[in-house]
């Protein structure tokens, strides 16, 4: 039932899928990360409308499924004369979901930090965009790596939705061959291995830094 | 509540689940089950809860004609060759076309329709001869696919179903929809037919086989054998009629 011929002569477009898949994967996170960082110091202030503008954010776009937010930046919005390539429509697609997830995961590193710092910090007359800078998010970001990995994780796996508007990822790749050959077991396999490995190596990034950032403290 | 009550609640509800699956892989032998994926006018889609199609009323005369009862299991296209590989389906009917690869792994009947060519949907209508740099959206693995991917010269963009091709083709995302004419004319009659082009490509063609296991090769016999008589005493004929084919 498994080909593994098949297998090895699909190697090189699985490849070029790979690529894709991790490029997908990097601008998502990196927009995550960075606008998440955002939403995250946003939602932490004192000032009430831009709590509520976070909440409504989060809200959205936790609580609607991402292949629908794919679909919607496609096919939707070029009704809006907004027209983005079908590569960036999925990365930022997937990077604003992915910002809305990881804003919470660093506003919970936030709250981790004992209020007795911020205390510290205003006696020592900074301000309070220095203090979160400098004292506050370093250690927030600690807090929240084991959760930053685990998102990072599953934004490789989420990448592959992007197959749903034309974009030749991995997955892309793969049900192309299975549409080519009728073989729906072989490529199926070699895929998830594929994924596995790419999980599997940010997975073992993720713990080195988590490991790294701990013996900074407490040595 | 108390952890009795909760217990009992739980292997309840996990026999139900086993229920459910028990009714999923149980096979009735008088039951012709059919693997289709209705998402393609006119050769199979839904018209309200019904499935209805060219290929479905195909295959519920080779039941007819076998002295079977049928029944269709609609599912997305990935799902069609499990199932069927795995035995929960007797054949697909859902327009596939037999290729050299794809007959190393399943086994194809006859064509029982052709002559369908495929068509260079647009609306700007661009000749053929300038689809230099353009993007065209096609649906993955159908006919047009296959053809399309062996010219160069374009952006060749793979959509799941007709309907995505449409949207894309009408939001301006591509250019052009390569599919059969047969589509294309099911399509329009649900538009403003005025505003689209379409030019039909020489030398091409849709063909619909059913699929069948690969070691199936009893069941693939009587379906042929039917099929054959089907062509021979016009129903096929008559059914491409009623489906405007």
């Amino acid at each position: 039932m498994i080909d593994f011929d098949l297998i090895w002569n699909s190697v090189p477009s699985l490849l070029q899928g790979v690529i894709l898949s991790l490029q997908i994967s990097f601008l998502a996170a990196s927009l995550g990360l960075v606008f998440g960082t955002f939403l995250a110091l946003a939602e932490t202030t004192k000032v009430t409308p831009l709590n509520y503008a976070v909440i409504a954010y989060v809200t959205f776009f936790r609580g609607t499924p991402m292949l629908v937010q794919i679909l919607f930046v496609y096919y939707v919005l070029p009704q809006f004369g907004l027209m983005i390539p079908p590569f960036w429509a999925a990365s930022i697609a997937i990077g604003l979901n992915s910002a809305a997830y990881i804003s919470q995961s660093i506003r919970s590193g936030i709250n981790a930090v004992p209020k007795g710092q911020f205390e510290a910090a205003k006696t020592l007359g900074l301000s309070h965009w220095t203090t979160m800078r400098a004292i506050v998010l370093p250690q927030a970001f600690r807090v929240a790596l084991p959760a930053l990995g685990n998102e990072f994780i599953t934004l490789i796996k989420d990448s592959s939705l992007a197959s749903v508007i034309g974009v030749m990822e991995l997955s892309k790749e793969a049900s192309i061959i299975r549409s080519r050959t009728y073989d729906p077991f072989s490529i199926l396999l070699a895929v998830s291995f594929i994924y596995l490995t790419l999980t599997g190596v940010v997975s073992l990034l993720m713990n080195k830094i988590e490991k790294g950032v701990k013996a900074d403290v407490y040595s | 509540m108390n952890k009795k009550t909760i217990f009992i609640a739980l292997g309840l509800a996990i026999l139900l689940l086993f229920q459910h699956y028990y009714y999923q892989v149980k096979k009735d032998d008088q039951e012709l089950i059919v693997g289709t994926n209705a998402e393609f006018p006119p050769f199979t889609f839904r018209s309200g809860q019904e499935i209805i199609g060219f290929d479905i009323d195909v295959a519920k005369e080779v039941a007819i004609r076998m002295g079977r009862e049928i029944s269709f299991k609609d599912m997305p296209f990935e799902a069609l060759l499990p199932e069927l590989i795995l035995n929960h389906v007797d054949f697909l009917a859902a327009g596939m076309s037999a290729t050299e690869e794809r007959a190393k792994r399943v086994s194809f009947t006859k064509p029982y329709l052709a002559g369908d060519p495929l068509v260079l949907l647009t609306l700007a209508d661009i000749p053929l001869n300038s689809l230099e740099g353009k993007s065209i959206v096609v649906n993955e693995g159908y006919t047009a696919d296959l053809y399309m991917s062996t010219k160069s010269g374009f952006d060749l963009v793979r959509l799941n179903a007709p309907a995505d091709a449409f949207l894309a083709l009408k939001n301006g995302r591509v250019d052009a929809f390569v599919t059969s004419q047969s589509t294309v004319r099911a399509f329009l009659d649900t538009q403003e037919a005025s505003a689209y082009h379409y030019i039909p490509l020489d030398g091409t063609s849709e063909t619909c086989c059913l699929v069948l296991a690969k070691n199936n090769l009893a069941l693939l016999e009587e379906i042929q054998q039917v099929l054959d008589e089907m062509e021979k005493d016009g129903t096929l004929q008559q059914l491409k009629n009623k489906w405007k084919l």
